[in-house]
């Protein structure tokens, strides 16, 4: 993992939006919540491989 | 791992999550939970060096080292306890913070349980 990985959660957070509010003006209100669901479903799981990966060290270290 | 890069990192998400909680709060948490993660990361690579140290010297004093291993498992749970609870109260769940808290506390105290009784059983002996 890499300070990478924290740009590309919040770039994916300014694009989702971005993208919510061109959806909400053309008028298309559901596709807009449907891009926010479907961004918001791809970043958790990014995150939560990391979260799996530190307690797996945490686990590791500390022999728990 | 050099305080400056840990202190870059921290500054660099608090203001990206200042930027994000006006538009898309989750992604906010989302991305403090990754900062965390690896931050955390990088500091417990530092630890294992120190631990392995800890154990030898342990080792060559003759102390029992099981009793080193409760006390680290401790200090795992209080890590992981204070980085799950430290975010939920970030985000408003004072409730789920206190929750996490307690069970990191419930699991320490089951986690050294056996060296209570240790010292009781000690201290029947000296008695009796």
């Amino acid at each position: 993992m890499d300070v990478d990985f924290i740009f590309k959660v919040a770039g994916i957070g300014i694009i989702v939006s971005v993208l919510h509010q061109l959806l909400v003006r053309s008028g298309r209100e559901e596709q807009a919540m449907l891009t926010t669901l479907a961004g918001l479903i791809v970043v958790l799981l990014m995150v939560i491989t990391q979260i799996g990966k530190l307690f797996e060290t945490i686990k590791s270290v500390f022999g728990l | 791992m050099q305080i400056s890069s840990i202190i870059a990192i921290a500054l660099i998400t608090a203001i990206l999550v200042l930027f994000l909680k006006e538009y898309r709060p989750e992604y906010a948490a989302l991305t403090a939970i990754s900062a965390g993660c690896l931050i955390l990361g990088m500091v417990l690579v530092q630890v294992i060096p120190t631990i392995g140290e800890l154990n030898s010297l342990m080792r060559q004093a003759n102390v029992d080292t099981g009793y080193f291993a409760v006390a680290f498992k401790a200090l795992g749970i209080c890590y992981l306890t204070q980085f799950a609870s430290d975010i939920c109260r970030d985000f408003g769940q004072s409730s789920l913070a206190g929750t996490v808290d307690l069970a990191g506390k419930v699991l320490k105290v089951t986690n050294s349980l056996p060296l209570l009784s240790g010292i009781i059983e000690v201290a029947l002996g000296l008695v009796g």
